[in-house]
């Protein structure tokens, strides 16, 4: 009888979001040792936005992590502003607020679909899948893209919304709240789910501090720390709001925790559709195609759908940034949160505990 | 928040604008740096990276610390010689540091003292040129050379 073996959760494994691997070390079916290996998606951003132009590197930005690639746009644009001096419109932050709480709620979709299917509740990822995709038509509208919208650029954003969108989004919003009890029927009040996802891979507060864990991983553990609220940007200083927070700090703590943020998202969505003031959505600025941004260095941080993601920006005052350092949310999710609370797991939680820290391997390969 | 900083810190302490402290400090000060700003409630590392200053023959190690208790960002920054790299560990003082701490010697050929894992390869298997970041490494020279031409004419100027 083989007592102790060895085995690989991905690169390709439904239990993995994109191309990343878990060595295992497995006693019977008890986790003894569990290492990441990372690699199998890096195209190396950091490199690629030296060598390109400010306005090359909005169309390669959306791509370091596909689930929410707002999230890069407005940091990139952030940092690029604050480098420049400008203040965007009132109207631009609004809908800033709006695509990235948008991009967030689809996220949390997602993701929701993804952690339900591990522990077999498929129904769960096509009804997500399926909800979100009403949001990627608005977005396509708006945009002229369904995935990569890069909708949001230094200045505010690229056009105004067309006629009908604050229906068409509030028309969403609306349509999701009908919807959420029916997700909580069938996956966040399951049965099934709870007793698998109880006191399952606690994280205390302590250790999560101590690591550097951020997002619905740390708020779940009852630390209340958003970039929304502690460094606000875009339109979130004139909309009302609080951040919910749990105690557990185990599986269940984090589904609810995001299961509440959707609910946020949707509620922030319709304020700032609601208080969006007319006007500019776009400071004008020089020539796009020669941007040449001042000497000086910058570190813009916005609160994804995963925690706080950043970009760190150093200008040489040419028309190509000379460094950009992004901040991956997953990175200490992975390196070595998701290591060390695997240590004791059954292998049939492995994935399962994976997709509750929402690891998006893109942001640690970038 | 400033002052306090100053109070703990051999080294340029700016504030940048509200939320954001900038700290140039020597190299021997760093990790020291960094423990002390631990102390001051600096909880969490957001990210530890460099820079390749290239003219100057010189590279810029930069950790963003952050205060979730005061809600201040330190940008902590040291220079180090470009020839022969070597920074001292920060994991003792924050345990995320380890994987960053890999990359560093990856992405820049960095040694970091005191990381058992340090210049092993961590995304790259296999990379047997100059560290991918480090400004004199040509990743078009390198794709010409690894990677077979799809006869599609790219100028880049």
């Amino acid at each position: 009888m083989i007592r102790e073996y060895e085995l690989n959760i991905g690169p390709n494994h439904p239990g993995i979001h994109g191309n990343f691997q878990v060595h295992l070390k497995l006693e019977g079916d008890t986790i003894v040792e569990a290492k990441g290996n990372s690699g199998y998606l890096h195209r190396a951003f950091e490199k690629l936005m030296e060598q390109r132009t400010y306005l090359q590197n909005l169309a390669l930005i959306p791509r370091v992590c596909v689930p929410e690639p707002d999230i890069n746009e407005a940091a990139y644009a952030m940092a690029i502003e604050e480098l420049m001096g400008v203040e965007i419109p009132e109207r631009a932050k609004f809908i800033r607020t709006i695509v990235l709480e948008a991009a967030r709620s689809m996220a949390l979709l997602f993701h929701f679909g993804g952690t339900a299917a591990m522990i077999g509740n498929y129904t769960v990822n096509y009804w997500a899948v399926a909800d979100r995709d009403l949001m990627v038509d608005i977005f396509l509208k708006l945009t002229g893209a369904r995935v990569y919208h890069m909708y949001i650029w230094p200045g505010g954003v690229r056009r105004d919304t067309y006629p009908g969108f604050e229906d068409d989004v509030l028309g969403w919003v609306k349509y999701m709240k009908e919807r959420l009890p029916e997700y909580d029927n069938l996956f966040f009040k399951n049965p099934m789910f709870m007793h698998r996802a109880r006191g399952l891979a606690k994280i205390s507060k302590e250790e999560a501090l101590q690591m550097g864990v951020t997002g619905p991983n740390l708020k779940a553990t009852g630390v209340k720390v958003d970039v929304r609220l502690d460094e606000p940007y875009a339109a979130y200083p004139y909309l009302d709001f609080d951040v919910p927070v749990l105690d557990d700090g185990d599986a269940w703590a984090r589904e609810i925790q995001r299961r509440l943020e959707f609910e946020l998202s949707l509620n922030l969505i319709e304020q700032a559709v609601k208080k969006m003031p007319k006007g500019e959505v776009w400071k004008k600025m020089p020539n796009p195609f020669k941007w040449v941004i001042p000497e000086g260095e910058a570190y813009a941080r916005v609160e994804s759908s995963r925690g706080e993601y950043g970009y760190y920006f150093v200008s040489d005052g040419t028309d190509k940034p000379y460094r950009v350092a992004i901040r991956g949310v997953s990175m200490p999710h992975m390196y070595p949160l998701a290591e060390k609370l695997l240590i004791g797991q059954k292998l049939s939680d492995a994935p399962f505990i994976l997709e509750t820290l929402d690891i998006c391997p893109p942001e640690i390969d970038r | 928040m400033v002052e306090e900083i100053k109070r703990v810190v051999i080294g340029e302490v700016v504030e940048k604008r509200p939320q954001r402290v900038i700290v140039k400090v020597e190299k021997e000060n760093f990790a020291s740096t960094l423990n002390a700003l631990k102390a001051l409630s600096f909880n969490r590392l957001n990210l530890l990276t460099a820079i390749d200053f290239i003219k100057e023959n010189q590279f810029e190690i930069v950790a963003l610390v952050y205060s979730d208790e005061k809600k201040v960002m330190s940008i902590v920054k040291a220079r180090i010689p470009r020839d022969n790299p070597e920074i001292e560990t920060l994991i003792h003082i924050y345990p995320n540091a380890f994987k960053y701490e890999v990359e560093l010697g990856e992405m820049f050929g960095i040694r970091v003292i005191g990381n058992p894992d340090s210049m092993k390869p961590f995304v790259l298997e296999g990379w047997g040129d100059l560290p991918p970041l480090r400004k004199d490494f040509d990743s078009i020279k390198y794709a010409t050379e690894h990677y077979e031409s799809r006869n599609v004419e790219v100028k880049y100027d």
